[in-house]
């Protein structure tokens, strides 16, 4: 079939004339660098990655993988390890999620009045999200190490920290501190967009209400919140996908949490399983589109 | 029986480029009728709206309704209801549930008696249909008459209107107007209207407040302030197209007062009054100034000559521009009196529709006789 024949199909119904075929055919033809381009770097990367987790990868390059079925899946879901990861990794985005959207609201309320200085203000809190990761690592690191660092320090005044472990070194407190830092590190992206709709939100409805009696309490329940309902949707949906994707802000700051994509990272590329971690990044996905699904079902299309 | 007192109220915004002065003094008692406060963008009228809701702190001066005052208490409190140019209606509720905000929170009645209450204002509003629609789904008059029916259920003593109408198009506007005038008759309530459209403050004010520069020019009824301009700046305001004004020497003829327009080129002798009229001395610098529809093109007894630069067809009656000089002219006159542009036209001048202002401050120096208090027409 030639290309014309292909677009005549396609777009039988609606081409009736050689103009308009031959604007079709333009169409075609202007997106297909980017249709190209996104097949080679994102379809054919996945596809590759499904098929590699039906395998075994030898370590001999010039071998072929070795097709095993399900026998990675099989191994994943019998294994301790994987489901104690995926506890940890939804424990660390619904956590994340949460206190970065929080936070990001909270500050973004702060900055909706005037005052002097507030798009420099502005500016700074923007700095955790946009400093280099590496760098804002090291420093949470040298402020939570215990010979020097300054929260140990804090805390011991206060009397609750009196171990000699840094809070990055025991199982049972490097998962909320990594919470913590995580969500310090992108609240600013919360932050962001709640300004922006913050602001689009008119003035005189809350003056309306302030002639209609309604206290500052009331206004956020019954202004505020619901005006930026679609918003936070969009915040959690999106901190979600990439807080269950976070690899950085975990890694740089401990090794001792083992999330998922810490996990097929190891799995892949330290144990040199292939085929394993290709499994686990699959699931990774899976999780995420049913997140992804649910979510619009709940909150509807038009909201997200 | 309501009163609202406005006593030298005064605001004034410093920051670090320094202060403003965004009214000035203004005192006005409302009782029982529609004021409006009129004047160009930026003049202070919104301001002195939004003090007297409690929206704007009041830097000096007391604000009072029925006696008490009010100029410290919190909006709520004062027991008015706004409408704002926008509507200002909560976009997420329902219009039952907005109409039963401010009854929810500034009332004690229980839900039955909130919901009998909206229930009987949007049967007078004719929008009991819509009660249950989202706000967001509503047409603009749909909205205006919501944003209506939430003020008027909490049944106030004061009402307040900012440019209520200036997001409607024209004919929305004009059924909205008749219905808003229809409405304070009925109601009778105190109520202050702030808008820059002359029109509406023609039609619908009791009295009419000219302020410009947060200062209130003028006070009084609309045909009052149309006829007697205190100064330059409301003889400008009022009227459409504006009052004619030329810059103009007083020339002593016997008993008459020649009022000698500049032009540019030279001077013509655009009218003459009676002397003992009003006081003005031999050679003054002034400004007189003549409502279009009074210049009149078809007499035989014509003052000057004038070139008709555009001509507008206005359906009852036309626009007609004119260059006398440097200085241009605009007449209305009947539909029949049409000349083309670039017709030359004799145009008279009526004496006694005559205004003049001091030439320095501005202020009225006489106006059209016809409409002047009896003492100083007796001449």
């Amino acid at each position: 079939m030639s290309v014309r024949e292909v677009t005549a199909s396609l777009f039988g119904e609606y081409t009736e004339s050689p103009v308009d075929r031959r604007e079709a055919l333009l169409g075609i033809v202007l997106i297909l660098p980017a249709v190209v381009l996104i097949g080679g770097v994102i379809l054919y990367p996945i596809a590759y990655n499904v098929y590699l987790s039906f395998t075994t990868v030898p370590l001999n390059p010039d071998r072929a993988p070795e097709w095993v079925g399900l026998a990675n899946y099989v191994e994943l879901l019998a294994s301790r390890r994987f489901w104690s990861a995926f506890t940890t990794t939804v424990t660390f985005t619904v956590g994340t999620t949460v206190l970065s959207t929080v936070v990001g609201l909270g500050v973004a309320l702060l900055f909706d009045r005037e005052f002097r200085g507030r798009r420099f203000a502005r500016g700074l809190v923007l700095l955790p999200h946009v400093t280099p990761i590496i760098a804002v690592a090291f420093v949470w690191q040298f402020m939570l190490s215990p010979l020097w660092g300054t929260i140990p320090n804090v805390l011991a005044d206060w009397g609750l920290y009196s171990t000699r472990v840094g809070l990055l070194e025991r199982g049972s407190t490097a998962l909320p501190v990594v919470i913590v830092f995580a969500a310090w590190r992108n609240f600013p992206f919360a932050f962001l967009l709640f300004v922006a709709r913050l602001q689009a939100i008119p003035e005189s409805m809350y003056e309306a209400a302030r002639i209609d009696g309604a206290g500052a309490i009331a206004q956020f329940k019954d202004i505020t919140l619901p005006e930026l309902k679609g918003t936070i949707a969009i915040v959690v949906l999106l901190r979600f996908i990439w807080e269950f994707n976070t690899f950085a802000e975990v890694w740089l700051l401990t090794r001792q949490i083992l999330t998922l994509p810490i996990f097929a990272y190891q799995t892949a590329f330290a144990n040199f399983e292939q085929g394993l971690g290709a499994a686990i990044s699959l699931l990774l996905f899976l999780v995420q589109a049913l997140f992804v699904v649910g979510f619009v079902l709940l909150f509807g299309e038009d909201k997200v | 029986m309501v009163e609202l007192v406005l006593d030298a109220v005064t605001k004034r915004y410093d920051d670090a480029q320094g202060t403003e002065l965004a009214v000035d003094e203004v005192s006005v008692t409302v009782e029982d009728e529609l004021l409006v406060l009129l004047g160009p963008s930026g003049c202070g009228k919104t301001t002195t709206l939004r003090m007297i809701a409690g929206l704007e702190t009041v830097t000096e001066g007391r604000i009072s309704i029925e006696g008490r005052d009010v100029t410290d208490l919190h909006p709520s409190e004062r027991s008015l209801a706004m409408v704002f140019q926008d509507y200002g209606l909560y976009t997420t509720m329902s219009v039952r549930k907005n109409m039963a905000y401010g009854l929810k929170h500034s009332t004690d009645l229980s839900k039955a008696e909130r919901d009998e209450r909206v229930q009987e204002m949007a049967e007078m509003f004719g929008i009991e249909a819509l009660l249950d629609r989202d706000v967001t789904d509503l047409s603009g008059g749909q909205k205006q008459r919501v944003a209506l029916g939430r003020a008027m259920v909490r049944e106030p003593d004061v009402f307040l209107l900012d440019e209520p109408l200036a997001s409607l198009d024209a004919k929305l506007r004009s059924e909205m107007r008749t219905e808003l005038q229809q409405l304070q008759n009925d109601l009778d309530i105190t109520t202050v209207y702030v808008t820059h459209d002359q029109k509406e403050a023609m039609t619908m004010a009791d009295r009419v407040a000219v302020m410009n520069d947060g200062v209130l020019r003028q006070l009084g009824p609309p045909e009052a302030v149309y006829e007697n301009p205190v100064d330059r700046f409301v003889a400008d305001f009022l009227g459409n197209p504006a009052m004619n004004q030329l810059p103009a020497t007083v020339d002593r003829r016997g008993d008459e007062y020649v009022l000698r327009a500049d032009v540019g080129d030279g001077r013509i002798a655009f009218a003459s009054v009676p002397r003992d009229d009003f006081d003005v001395r031999d050679g003054d610098h002034v400004t007189v100034g003549v409502r279009p529809e009074h210049l009149r093109l078809d007499d035989a007894s014509a003052d000057f000559e004038a070139a008709v630069t555009v001509s507008e067809y206005q359906g009852n009656d036309n626009f007609v521009h004119m260059s006398v000089g440097e200085r241009d002219l605009t007449a209305v006159v009947p539909p029949s009196v049409r000349p083309a542009a670039g017709d030359t036209v004799a145009v008279s001048v009526p004496p006694n529709h005559i205004h003049v202002f001091d030439g320095e401050t501005g202020a009225s120096v006489r106006t059209s006789s016809e409409s002047r208090p009896a003492p100083e027409s007796e001449t």
